[in-house]
């Protein structure tokens, strides 16, 4: 019976497996030691160079794979996330680095208006609905708020 | 134009030949000046930059002529305020990048804003006021009144300028005075004698519809200028046309049509190093052409006539460690300005002309050191100009040695030392009676021998 019950655990152990290597995988962020969420909301151009240096130093603390970062620009903070942004080299670098950008759909929708087109974004952004319910989401789950 | 296509050449093959990854930023004038960062740019950022001044110049107090401090030129050692600026520059609207724009006002006391006794005072005087549209890819177009591309010296923002005066060459060469008929009287010169054009009247040359003194080059002109920037393969290439007034800081008809303006360079990028103090090693050329209308004659009509005035130069500046090492060489055909020294802060009563069809031609070379781990700089500059070569009693050279130090108190604030060994002195030319020797000629030589060591103080403050 005992040898029984232990051949079965060895069985299952071994069918799961794979599926418990996959889900540490996928889970890899949420194991990180710190998950922070940046936000940037302010038109002044210098809090965009801060919320660069701000996810580039907490990756230098942590290490890459011990920290989850995610960037969540609204409003005229938006403009970070332009294409053709100044910054695009350094977003590139840190998006290489597992630091998440994204972009508000509203905002996007409303300058749409004003521009009379929707701006372009980067490559490396991600559109979600909105800016701050993202933001109250990875709060919910654990994520602390910063905002350089 | 011929310097230009050689250094043009010289940048191409070298970029053929060489080029590293880099993702280093050149100081790239054009662009600094010009645009803005693109999605980064504040709607209206305020800045300027100050810089109170004390100078003294040791030259003979007792001469008839001593040289004095400009530009009221009334005492050889005094405190000035040489530059006061403040503007604003940014974007139209923080979600369109593609329209910029440029402001710039001079509060302080220089030639800008005081001719001294040659012209006009001004309490304020707009130096910068431009629109950059960024819309067509490698052609940004900006229009208005900024700064023309032309030699490092005086095309970089001056605040980062490493000494307190300009070398005698860009000074008096390249900035341009749209002389008057005041004060001018260049002396009876026996008929037949055209080593002094423009005085045979007895008067000096004016230009064409000036009754004053009423504008400064100041490196600047109205116009419209196409140019961008390129990087590649750890360069950054950069081009520019211009067509404006040729009327400096001001509207007006001095210019006979047109002055067109040419500009390329090419900077090998170096890791290190932020902003107008970025790492690089760049080479440029650029060419100055336009004409200019000139009043011969000392009575009420106005008989303009038409005389080249036209400019050339190449160099090269490095900037990398703790070392800069600059070189400009500079060629002027027409239109050479009859000033002793500096013309505004000149030789009190020395007349200030023009020498219309004379050529002229001058360099200098200027090397930095940062010493390591501390906030002193140490600066050393040598510059030559040889002005009006091709007219014998005109003909004057200037050789001044500068050596500098400078404390930067912090990024935005230093203090500056300059001790200038100057030697300036003119041809000797023999009075006979066929060629007498003309007033302007005897005071050229009186004023030149005059002229001796200078020694000045600035703080700059950028904000």
């Amino acid at each position: 019976m005992k040898s029984n019950l232990i051949k079965a655990f060895a069985l299952l152990a071994l069918l799961a497996s794979p599926f418990i290597g996959s889900q540490a995988i996928a889970a890899g962020k949420s194991l990180a030691d710190a998950k922070i969420v940046l936000q940037i909301s302010d038109p002044n151009p210098f809090k965009q160079t801060l919320v660069l240096n701000v996810a580039n130093n907490l990756i230098k603390h942590y290490g890459q794979d011990s920290v989850d970062i995610e960037i969540v620009a609204f409003g005229p903070g938006l403009r970070l996330l332009f294409a053709e942004n100044v910054n695009k080299g350094r977003i590139a670098s840190l998006a290489s680095s597992g630091v998440t950008f994204s972009a508000c759909a509203n905002t996007t929708r409303n300058m749409g208006k004003i521009l009379g087109h929707p701006p372009a974004l980067n490559s490396k952004a991600v559109t979600v609905g909105a800016g701050i319910v993202r933001i109250i989401d990875l709060v919910k789950k654990g994520y602390t708020l910063v905002k350089p | 134009m011929k310097n230009f296509k050689k250094v043009a050449l010289a940048a191409t093959i070298t970029t053929m030949l060489g080029g590293f990854a880099s993702t280093a930023n050149a100081v790239n004038w054009l662009m600094l000046q010009g645009t803005e960062k693109d999605g980064a740019a504040p709607r209206a950022k305020v800045w300027g930059f100050l810089q109170p001044t004390y100078q003294k110049d040791t030259s003979d107090s007792t001469a008839a002529e001593p040289t004095r401090i400009g530009p009221n030129l009334e005492k050889q050692s005094q405190f000035q305020l040489q530059r006061a600026r403040i503007g604003v520059r940014g974007i139209a609207m923080p979600l369109d990048s593609t329209i910029n724009y440029f402001v710039l006002a001079e509060f302080g006391q220089n030639a800008i804003t005081d001719g001294g006794i040659y012209g006009e005072k001004q309490a304020v005087k707009l130096t910068d006021a431009s629109v950059t549209l960024n819309h067509i890819p490698g052609a940004r177009i900006r229009m208005g009144l900024f700064k023309t591309p032309g030699p490092e010296e005086v095309f970089q923002g001056i605040f980062t300028f490493d000494y307190i005066n300009f070398t005698d060459v860009s000074n008096q060469m390249m900035l341009e005075r749209f002389t008057a008929g005041v004060n001018q009287t260049c002396g009876t010169v026996a008929a037949g004698n055209t080593d002094t054009p423009g005085c045979a009247s007895g008067n000096g040359p004016i230009f064409a519809n000036e009754a004053s003194w009423d504008s400064f080059g100041a490196a600047r002109d109205i116009g419209i200028q196409v140019f961008d920037s390129f990087k590649s393969g750890g360069w950054d290439h950069s081009y520019a046309v211009m067509i404006g007034n040729g009327n400096g800081l001001d509207t007006g008809g001095h210019a006979d049509g047109e002055d067109t303006y040419l500009y390329w360079s090419s900077e090998m990028l170096i890791a290190g190093g932020k902003g107008p103090w970025a790492h690089g090693l760049k080479m440029f050329a650029w060419s100055h052409n336009g004409k200019r209308k000139v009043d011969l004659t000392d009575d009420d009509t106005v008989n303009a006539e038409v005389y080249d005035r036209n400019r050339a130069g190449v160099g090269a500046r490095y900037r990398g460690g703790n070392w800069r090492i600059a070189g400009e060489y500079m060629t002027g055909e027409g239109m050479i300005f009859q000033g002793p020294e500096k013309p505004n802060m000149g030789i009190g009563a020395l007349p200030q002309t023009q020498d219309l069809d004379g050529e002229s031609d001058g360099y200098y070379l200027d090397v930095g050191y940062y010493i390591p781990n501390t906030k002193w700089e140490l600066d050393a500059r040598y510059d030559v100009y040889n002005r009006s070569t091709t007219h014998d009693l005109l003909t004057a050279e200037f050789n001044t040695i500068t050596v500098g130090v400078q404390y930067h108190l912090n990024r935005k604030a230093k203090l500056t030392l300059n001790y200038a060994t100057r030697d300036a002195k003119a041809l000797d030319p023999i009075s006979t009676a066929s060629t007498p020797l003309t007033n302007m000629t005897t005071a050229l030589h009186n004023g030149l021998k005059g002229i001796e060591d200078r020694i000045s103080v600035q703080a700059t403050i950028v904000f």
